[in-house]
């Protein structure tokens, strides 16, 4: 029903392209979403000034101010008293400072990887689309075989053979997660490619590749910022499993799966060690995907009147 | 806009459904919309009333009003709407559940969608029986469905009452729609465009189809269109309708022979037509207006090559210059006059 | 049920697939494996002398051409041999000509399938017995707050990191309450703490498309045809929309079992649980060549078993394939 109220009634809705000043006033009145942005703003300044921000070296031990609860008062090396406001871990070092590199190190290799991947998926899937034949063929082939196989699997095998590290980790999160790019751009690149604007900038001479950037990508930007938000969040929780198992990132670089890791061996002493970095995880996972969904339904036009009220 | 008094049009008996200012209003991010704005008409035993008018118009949000289809909210309906003794508005949905599909059928547009695509047609058909027939048996509905995919023309029966609809044709599929609308003998029922989707050739199959099967179980016919044609030939009455109201009734000969609005005019000139020859060409150019910015007087003036300074500032109501033919136009006598 | 020539023509082509790329994932495994050091000086240790690596590495066919190597694999593959482990001193074995069964890599993974299917299967149970109720639960009442908090919710289940909710888990419910073992195998008591860490994720992402394919069809014409003909809402939304949102469904549902069959690898680990995920793990990590093959090989298997499983279930519930 809502698709014929909306076509009979409404047809301004439809076409209205949506503003800035929309987006900003549905942002308001769903103050969950509102609260994501502001908290992923933060974590993402804080983790881009980390050395300014963070109140204390992450990597510096010190003995004397091993594991202390949050909320705790220690004396530093430098024998000033220190607040831990978060306590610190085995090695005395501060948590809080631990879980702002610890972001540093997560981010990146997450928005790095989504970058990577996005890009090339994109390409590809747009190329595949346009172009379809034997490219199209070859392209897809891959994509099927990529999706047949758990992305964490392939993962897991390629960092045992050529090892963890940042570098190794975003080289493989790019080779597993193109495909779900390359899929969504080829699947709207079909769909576009005989609409009457592409018909139109080929009649007066575009050439195919202005026609691809011109006219078939700037109509799946939303989408693509939809997905590549979830794989933003998918990315921070596959890190933090990778590192874990000791395939990821390498200690003493600080980063979020390497702390619960770290913190396993100290659960019943200390729950702090434990609980902080992987709460962080869960509301950064958490802010990206509500952030996703509801620029999903913003962005729909069926949805977007609904949200927009 | 103007409440149309169709009543004094009323022949003897009861008229079988009556609509009495019906408006629907959809609540939305910009405001109201008014997409039906005070339309009445009735509906006699057996007749054939067409409803023309251009996709925006409001004619099928009327008829979602009449067939409870309209989700509420965002859309508000206000106004009467009855079916013999029942206000159908008013009614629990109950009431208005026995009625709907038994004694009001609708086809619609599109018919390939408006089936479902994983049960069998014999299945969709058997639904019916089994929720308004409950004392029905298995064997019956049975029989009954394949009776009615005959009584439509889909051969063989039998075999085909097993079949998906992905596995008809279009033509094929409006005819078990029309089955579906059919199947309870219905005293009304509504096709929303039931021929747009298909061929030419198609369209005068279904329609004699829709002919024949009135004939034979005596129901009345709403046919909503934007195809002047298709109402020219299949109705007895008529109402056109622009910008969410009514702007001409009468009998579909009368409006076609002295169209009384320039409106009904522009539509009549968009089709070749040779007792047109010697009228004077108005044609429509501009585009319907957006329901959520009516202009403030005569909802036609931005596009009537006829408007005057009064059009632009008072709504016209509707006149009558006929005994049962009116207009919903400042000039209309002028307009009939030529 | 009409089921014809058509249908059978797809599950073959599908299985065909999989087949055919089983064959190019463990050919991709075999490849990359043979590129990090040499398997005979792993077994031997680093004392070893070159005399007695070389003698190994002839006796285990290391000095054979790559492609009589290669040829070796495939039909390993093709007659289930996927090889001798390193772990329990293959270099003894090999010495006193010992061919015991209890070396074959395959055999010793297939002897942990049944943990890690109970695993799997338990929680993919739980998380639709959760989900589905949940999701039409929403779908019912769109915008209202029961169905944002389950919005919310689900999108917190897939937003959580598996393996630290397990250890939360474990802190409140094995350390601190003591209701559950912390970890191992056996009794029904120990599944519940692993299979509740792993169902977050499904149970979050069914519910999310039990709700909005629910949601899409009810808004298709069809739907609106069903009411106009007075067929009751419930009826519409348990024969009619549900019966088309379940190809959605039932595709998630596959999605997220492969999802729990790859999470096992992490909460196995956790729960020391003697499934399949933990022994990848641990021959990972003694980098034992010819068992990562064979854990790899059962991965795969099952991950694409159940591919195919979801492909037979979408071909019954679209009649468009099921009928040509």
């Amino acid at each position: 029903m809502i698709d014929e109220t909306a076509s009979t009634t409404d047809d301004t809705q439809r076409d209205a392209s949506i503003g800035y000043r929309d987006i900003i006033r549905a942002l308001v009145r769903d103050p969950l979403v509102l609260v994501s942005v502001i908290f992923l703003t933060l974590l993402i300044l804080s983790a881009i000034f980390a050395e300014i921000v963070a109140p204390m070296d992450p990597l510096i031990p010190n003995i004397f101010a091993s594991r202390l609860p949050p909320l705790s008062y220690a004396t530093g090396l430098d024998g000033t008293e220190q607040l831990h406001l978060l306590g610190t871990d085995a090695l005395g070092r501060d948590m809080l400072s631990r879980l702002i590199f610890g972001a540093r190190a997560s981010l990146f290799v997450a928005l790095v990887s989504v970058f990577v991947s996005g890009v090339l998926g994109t390409c590809l899937g747009v190329i595949a689309g346009y172009y379809g034949g034997w490219v199209e063929t070859v392209v897809m082939r891959a994509v099927d075989a990529f999706m047949a196989v758990p992305s964490l699997l392939i993962a897991l095998f390629v960092l045992f053979i050529i090892g963890g590290g940042l570098v190794n980790m975003i080289l493989i999160f790019a080779l597993v997660r193109w495909v779900v790019y390359a899929r969504l751009a080829r699947g709207i690149t079909l769909s576009l490619r005989e609409t009457q604007f592409v018909e139109a900038a080929r009649a007066i001479g575009a050439s195919n590749a202005r026609i691809m950037l011109r006219h078939i990508l700037p109509n799946m930007i939303s989408p693509l910022l939809v997905l590549a938000t979830l794989e933003i969040a998918l990315l921070v929780l596959a890190e933090a499993g990778l590192s874990f198992l000791g395939f990821g990132l390498v200690p003493p670089e600080p980063s979020w799966g390497l702390m619960i890791s770290r913190g396993r061996e100290y659960m019943r002493e200390a729950w702090w060690m434990i609980t902080l970095p992987g709460l962080a995880i869960f509301l950064t996972t958490l802010s990206l995907n509500l952030i996703a969904n509801w620029f999903r339904a913003v962005m729909d036009p069926v949805q977007r009147w609904r949200w927009l009220m | 806009m103007a409440v149309v008094d169709v009543k004094a049009d009323m022949q003897s008996d009861q008229p079988v459904l009556d609509v009495r200012d019906l408006k629907v209003t959809f609540q939305t991010p910009r405001g109201h919309v008014h997409a039906v704005n005070g339309v009445s008409f009735h509906v006699e035993k057996g007749e054939a009333l067409g409803i023309l008018g251009e996709s925006g118009s409001g004619k099928s949000v009327s008829v979602g009003a009449i067939m409870g289809l309209l989700e509420s909210p965002p859309a508000r309906i206000e106004g009467q709407v009855n079916y013999r003794d029942t206000e159908l508005i008013s009614a629990p949905a109950s009431v208005t559940r026995s009625i709907h599909g038994d004694r009001i059928a609708m086809i619609y547009q599109d018919a390939i969608t408006s089936l479902n695509p994983s049960l069998t047609i014999g299945n969709q058909i058997g639904e019916l029986f089994k929720v308004h027939r409950p004392n029905m048996g298995r064997r019956e509905i049975q029989a009954k469905s394949i009776e009615l995919l005959e009584a439509v023309g889909i051969q063989p029966a039998r075999e085909r009452v097993n079949s998906y609809p992905h596995e008809f044709s279009g033509g094929m599929n409006q005819r078990i729609m029309i089955a579906l609308g059919i199947a309870l003998s219905p005293e009304i029922l509504i096709a929303d465009e039931p021929t747009t989707a298909l061929d030419v050739t198609v369209q005068a199959q279904i329609m004699r189809l829709l002919g024949d099967l009135r004939g034979q179980i005596d129901m009345a016919l709403i046919l909503i269109t934007h195809d002047i044609g298709l109402v020219a030939e299949n109705t007895d009455r008529l109402m056109v309708m622009y910008g969410g109201g009514p702007v001409e009734t009468g009998p579909t000969d009368a409006i076609i022979e002295r169209p009384a609005h320039p409106y009904t005019i522009g539509l009549l000139n968009s089709i070749p037509h040779d007792d047109m020859k010697g009228k004077k060409l108005i044609a429509i150019s501009g585009s319907p207006p957006k329901l959520n910015e009516m202009p403030k007087g005569c909802v036609f003036a931005p596009r009537c090559a006829m408007a005057k300074d009064m059009c632009r500032k008072e709504i016209p109501v509707m006149t009558r210059i006929a005994p049962d033919h009116s207009s919903a136009c400042h000039f209309a006598q002028e307009v009939v006059d030529g | 049920m009409k089921i014809n020539n058509a249908f059978f023509a797809f599950i073959l082509k599908r299985l065909l697939n999989s087949v055919i790329l089983l064959v190019i994932v463990m050919s991709l495994v075999f490849f990359a494996n043979r590129q990090i050091g040499d398997p005979a000086r792993m077994v031997l240790g680093n004392g070893a002398s070159e005399e007695a690596v070389l003698n190994l590495r002839t006796q285990m066919g290391l000095e054979d051409p790559m492609s009589q190597q290669y040829g070796r694999f495939l039909y390993g593959l093709a007659t289930g041999d996927l090889g001798k482990t390193f772990r329990f001193g293959l270099s003894d074995s090999v010495r006193a000509g010992n061919d015991a069964n209890a070396l074959s890599t395959l055999p010793i993974a297939m002897d942990r399938l049944p943990a890690t299917l109970i695993l799997a299967g338990a929680t993919i149970i739980f998380s639709v017995l959760v989900a589905l109720p949940l999701g039409l639960y929403a779908a019912a009442r769109p915008r209202s707050p029961p169905d944002r908090a389950i919005g919310v919710l689900s999108l917190a289940g897939v937003s959580i990191v598996e393996y630290w909710f397990a250890l939360v888990l474990v802190l409140v419910f094995a350390v601190q309450f003591a209701w559950f073992p912390t970890s191992g195998y056996g009794t029904v008591a120990h599944v519940v703490l692993p299979a509740l860490a792993l169902s977050l994720r499904p149970i979050g992402r069914i519910t999310q498309i039990a709700r909005s394919s629910l949601l899409d069809e009810m808004a298709k014409p069809y739907i609106t045809a069903a009411k106009g003909r007075g067929i009751p809402m419930r009826r519409v939304a348990a024969v009619h929309a549900l019966k088309n949102a379940a190809i959605p469904i039932v595709t998630t549902i596959g999605d997220e079992t492969i999802n729990v069959v790859t999470g096992v690898i992490i909460i196995e680990t956790i729960f020391g649980w003697p499934g399949i995920g933990a022994l990848t793990v641990d021959a990972l990590s003694i980098r034992d060549i010819p068992l990562v093959e064979a854990t790899v090989f059962l991965l795969v298997l099952m991950v694409l078993t159940i591919n195919l499983l979801v492909d037979v279930a979408y071909a019954f519930l679209n009649p468009r394939l099921r009928i040509g």
